[in-house]
């Protein structure tokens, strides 16, 4: 199985490129090839402090196959938690950081594993959280997973924690879901405030996949830019970091 | 809709704290020995540093607020000690970094198991308890509607600001109605100026939060702040029925008679934007 993959991240208007504390795994722009393919994305909340590290942490863990299912992801947590603290607690903070940490680092987390077994190809996705997958195939949308309509979008979503005492739920909060791939394919991996826009312009009987440019390099990420620039001054999007992750089955 | 304006470093809000430091301040809070005037300096102390730790990341202390602190009893005066002594407004980021003190405290807090660990913390002090003469309520107000009055000039176009009234609502010099009138009346194109109250009674009623009505309140005091207070917003109202408030419609942004705890979760909702970007 071949898989095209392109990606792109942007940061809020008026944030440095740094300061962007969404994350995606693998790098972008790759063909992958192999029986099992793992990508995911992860959405660190602005709230707390090295949530970016944290989101970072979890979709490159996913996209190692580290998290396969809910029971992986309970399994790696505490490893990942480590590596976390141990960067965090390097550093010499001041008095109200040393506060904020106590409170620990929080992200969304959506990965989806590509699979080809005895010439059928599926896919699983893993989410905590309003990170969205959605399948196109010819031109139509086929699966919205875990939200499915733009009004479910909500201030407070489900989040993973630094912390394992606040990560009690999260293994009632693990939404899971699979389908089957054809060529020509596309699954989108969206954190919430594109997928938002996305549920909500085809709520409104419109195709935002055709708005998307198809690569995300050259005058493709300059494209998505200036697509992402138009929605928010038209508050069509939420001012929030937006990631795309992009993945198309290869004839 | 209103209250949805971004606050963000570039559109920062605006967050006036008027204290009563009034003779009658020396009184226990309800149902408590301790005195109002230090429970309020405590509190105080307590809503600055959550602002603060809130607006913290990786690189340093984000400006998404500035706020003042008005104290009035002997004189209507900026509250800070310290090396912000005497400042109005002041960015969230100088006032993290510049506290009069840090003091060294002990607190007790979840293990996650079902037991309380205790852990030192430093407790960062910028206000002290301070508890003498009249309660010039009209006058603060007046104060606080010149300088809000001047930031929303700034700011047309910013999340109104807010401003809480912490009293145990006896004003000394005349009515307040008119002058806090004309403060709510400010206003940015995202909505009016938020005045919410507190009243530290001693009287020995329940404590009543975010009332839609002045049928249940025992006294005139607490009727006439009812009156000088804005409805909650609805991001006001949802971070209330999350706290396990219940709290209705046209609810306004007052409580009577609160005690600590419920004095800090009344200024943290009043004071949580849902939508720092």
């Amino acid at each position: 199985m071949r898989i095209h993959l392109e990606a792109a991240s942007l940061q809020k208007a008026g944030n440095a490129p740094s300061e962007n504390e969404d994350a995606y795994a693998p790098e972008s722009r790759s063909m992958l090839e192999g029986m099992t393919l793992h990508a995911a994305v992860a959405d660190g909340a602005t709230e707390s402090l090295f949530s970016g590290l944290w989101a970072r942490l979890l979709a490159g863990a996913f996209a190692r196959g580290e998290v396969a299912d809910a029971s992986g992801l309970l399994s790696v947590l505490p490893a990942l938690q480590r590596q976390w603290h141990e960067h965090v607690g390097a550093k010499q903070l001041p008095w109200y950081a040393e506060e904020k940490l106590r409170e620990g680092a929080f992200a969304t987390l959506l990965g989806v594993t590509l699979r080809e077994q005895e010439g059928r190809r599926t896919w699983e996705a893993l989410a905590i959280g309003d990170s969205c997958l959605f399948q196109l195939r010819g031109g139509v949308l086929l699966r919205a997973f875990p939200l499915e309509q733009s009004a479910a979008f909500g201030s407070t979503p489900f989040l993973l924690s630094t912390h394992a005492h606040q990560n009690g739920r999260v293994g009632a909060q693990v939404r899971s879901a699979s389908g089957d791939l054809r060529d020509g394919d596309t699954l989108y991996l969206m954190t919430d405030a594109l997928a938002c826009w996305f549920l909500a312009e085809h709520e409104r009987g419109h195709a935002p996949w055709t708005l998307l440019p198809g690569t995300f390099s050259g005058e493709g990420r300059a494209a998505f830019e200036a697509l992402i620039g138009r929605l928010r001054a038209e508050k069509a999007m939420r001012n929030d970091d937006v990631t795309l992750l992009q993945l198309t089955v290869e004839q | 809709m209103a209250y949805s304006a971004e606050i963000s470093r570039t559109n920062p809000a605006c967050i006036l704290i008027l204290i009563d430091q009034s003779g009658s301040m020396e009184e226990p809070f309800s149902g408590s020995q301790r005195r109002k005037a230090d429970g309020v300096a405590d509190v105080t102390n307590r809503l600055l540093q959550n602002l603060v730790v809130r607006c913290a990341r990786e690189e340093g202390i984000r400006d998404y607020f500035h706020l003042g602190v008005l104290g009035y009893g002997g004189e209507v005066a900026p509250a800070f000690r310290g090396p912000l002594a005497g400042r109005t407004l002041v960015p969230i980021s100088e006032i993290g970094h510049a506290p009069a003190r840090l003091e060294e405290r002990t607190r007790e807090r979840e293990d996650g198991m079902g037991g309380l660990v205790r852990e030192k913390v430093r407790f960062p002090i910028w206000f002290e308890s301070v508890a003498n003469g009249a309660t010039p309520m009209c006058q603060a107000l007046n104060r606080a509607t010149g300088i809000v009055g001047e930031w929303v000039r700034q700011h047309p176009e910013g999340f109104p600001p807010i401003v809480v009234n912490i009293s145990d609502g006896q004003p000394t010099d005349g009515d307040p109605t008119g002058i806090a009138s004309e403060l709510r009346g400010l206003r940015t194109t995202d909505g009016a100026v938020l005045l919410l109250n507190v009243h530290l009674s001693a009287h020995t009623a329940t404590p009543i939060q975010f009332p839609n009505s002045e049928a249940t309140l025992p006294d005139a005091h607490a009727r006439l702040l009812f009156h000088l207070s804005s409805p909650l917003t609805p991001g006001m109202l949802s971070a209330a029925r999350e706290e396990g408030l219940q709290v209705s419609e046209g609810a306004r942004g007052f409580v009577f008679n609160a005690d600590i705890i419920s004095l800090i979760k009344f200024l943290n909702i009043g004071t949580r934007p849902s939508n720092l970007r």
